[in-house]
């Protein structure tokens, strides 16, 4: 499923402008999301999953008009959604919270529902907990229920906003590479604030700041816009007032800064190699 | 047709204030028929059938009025295909279900231990049943719409609240004039003008029928249950 939006802009009451003007087209496959807080992410997967209108510019979903009910719901079909903020019913089990959602998604067969019920449990790793009731779980269980309700109905679009917080990193990892795995031929628009997750899944990224895109490409295209920007400089003294600080570690002689910065922030620094995350916080940091 | 499961999850969620509030009610509206100080058939009949005529309504109103604006699940909801808006309609069906169950079986005693009749304004023991019928589809809808309006149980719980009272302490206000009188909970028990009461019984029918168009018009507009608002 192929997203074209074209001229996007969402206006809050209050005069915020969530989105901007965006114009971004996501093929299918994995394709991350990246930006600051408030950039715009959960806003933009709103709207891609039907729940907010924009105010302004056109977004088609597999050929589905967003700004028609009738698309929505074609969009809706085949969406897997699961919110930044999810809420879930206290008093339902596991199995029962998704055998409702089920239903709701149009799996009316009972056996049908029972049978994909059972194996997303155990995707999830809940199958010994599918009988408890959600009010029991850790905040990294009711993640996984989420993740299990999100590909009930066999998704071509799943839509996952911060899917990997408060996940614990055995499951962080599981994850990510179910989400790889199942994307193939269908789209998987994922946001997150770890940047390690997309550069281990998506092939492509857009990178959001107030609204605007501004940055589209692949995951090495990021990387590389750190090219001669990254250093690492050791001191024993205050550091290095240029740039931003991405790591200090204790290193013989004083501490070990990696900073990311335009121009060398030190006489002393040298340059290294960038990784993904300097690529984003070089695009984000000026 | 959806499965009856559905109807189950819906009922679920409609909460114990649904499940609960029209037993009470009627279980008030008996307890203070046996503790009536001035026992006469009359007045005993007529306590018995104002618990059908106010307390099984005002039960239900409050009852429909939580119904929007307290879902920890809305996102999920709303980005499913089943629109959500049916969804709380659902519920709304299931409460008014349950309350109409109760009602119905407590006139069915009272019909056949004769307390029915021995209410003057009965209405007979079928048309008769539009003494809690009209006023529960009323409150019901009432609360309903002022849900979806609001955005929440407590501000609609309070309309229907007020509403209720206000028809309680200010009736032979509201009788004045032919409005009042057509919107008029209480007329079995609280009296009507003579040759009004069906009409009154069917212009809540009618009213309560415009209130939840209108809610469901409200509830489509999905964003305001996210509480977000474009300007
Ligand atoms: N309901 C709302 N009413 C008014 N402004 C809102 C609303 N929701 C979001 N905003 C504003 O829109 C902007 C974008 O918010 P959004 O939630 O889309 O950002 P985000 O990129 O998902 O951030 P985060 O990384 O913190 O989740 C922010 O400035 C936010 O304050
Ligand atoms: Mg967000």
């Amino acid at each position: 499923m192929r997203i074209e939006i074209s001229g996007l802009t969402k206006t809050y009451r209050g005069g915020v402008a969530a989105l901007d003007g965006l114009d971004l087209t996501v093929p299918t496959g994995m394709f991350g999301l990246l930006g600051a807080n408030g950039a715009g992410k959960t806003t933009l997967m709103r709207i891609l999953a039907g729940l907010v209108r924009p105010t302004s510019g056109r977004v088609t979903v597999g050929g589905h008009d967003m700004s028609t009910g009738a698309g929505r719901t074609a969009v809706q079909r085949g969406l897997g959604y699961l919110p930044q903020d999810l809420g879930v019913y206290p008093d339902l089990t596991a199995r029962q919270f998704l055998d409702y959602l089920a239903l709701l998604k149009g799996v009316d067969d009972r056996t049908t529902r029972r049978r994909r019920v059972g194996e997303l449990l155990e995707v999830v790793a809940l199958t010994g907990d599918a009988d408890r009731r959600l009010r029991g779980f850790s905040g990294g269980m009711r993640q996984r229920v989420g993740i299990a309700q999100a590909l009930l109905a066999d998704p071509q679009l799943l839509i996952v906003d911060e899917p990997t917080a408060g996940l614990d990193p055995q499951e962080r990892i599981r994850f990510r590479t179910l989400l790889s795995q199942f994307a193939g031929r269908r789209t998987v628009l994922l946001s997150t604030h770890i940047v390690d997750d997309i550069a281990q899944t998506c092939g492509e990224v857009a990178v959001l700041a107030r609204g605007r895109l501004i940055f589209r490409g692949t995951v090495d295209e990021l990387t590389h816009r750190a090219r001669g920007r990254v250093w690492s400089v050791v001191t024993d003294g205050p550091p290095p007032a240029e740039g931003m600080v991405v790591s200090a570690l204790p290193h013989e002689g004083g501490t070990r800064y990696r900073v990311v910065a335009p121009a060398a922030p030190d006489p002393r620094a040298r340059p290294v190699e960038p990784a993904i995350e300097d690529g984003y916080l070089a695009l984000t940091t000026r | 047709m959806r499965p009856l499961t559905l109807w189950r999850y819906e009922a679920r969620r409609a909460g114990w204030a649904a499940l609960l509030g029209p037993p009470i009610a009627v279980a008030l509206g008996v307890s203070a028929a046996l503790a009536n100080p001035r026992p006469g058939d009359a007045t005993t009949a007529r306590i018995l059938l104002g618990a059908l005529e106010m307390a099984v309504p005002l039960a239900a109103g409050v009852a429909c009025a939580s119904l929007v604006g307290r879902d920890p699940a809305v996102e999920l909801q709303l980005a499913a295909p089943t629109p959500y808006r049916v969804t709380l309609l659902r519920r709304m069906v299931v409460t008014l279900g349950w309350a109409a169950v109760v009602a119905g079986l407590t006139a069915a005693v009272l019909i056949a231990t004769g307390w029915w009749a021995r209410w003057p304004a009965n209405h007979g023991p079928f048309a008769g049943q539009l003494t809690w019928v009209a006023p529960t589809a009323g409150l019901g809808a009432v609360g309903f719409a002022a849900g979806a309006v609001f955005r929440g149980p407590a501000a609609a719980g309070a309309l229907v609240t007020t509403l209720w009272t206000i028809q309680q302490f200010f009736g032979d206000l509201a009788q004045r004039h032919l409005p009042g009188r057509l919107l008029y909970l209480f007329a079995t028990t609280r009296g009507a003008v003579p040759g009004d009461w069906t009409e009154n019984r069917l212009a809540l029918l009618g009213a309560a029928a415009a209130l939840v168009a209108l809610a469901l018009v409200v509830l489509a507009r999905s964003e305001r249950l996210i509480g977000e608002e474009d300007e």
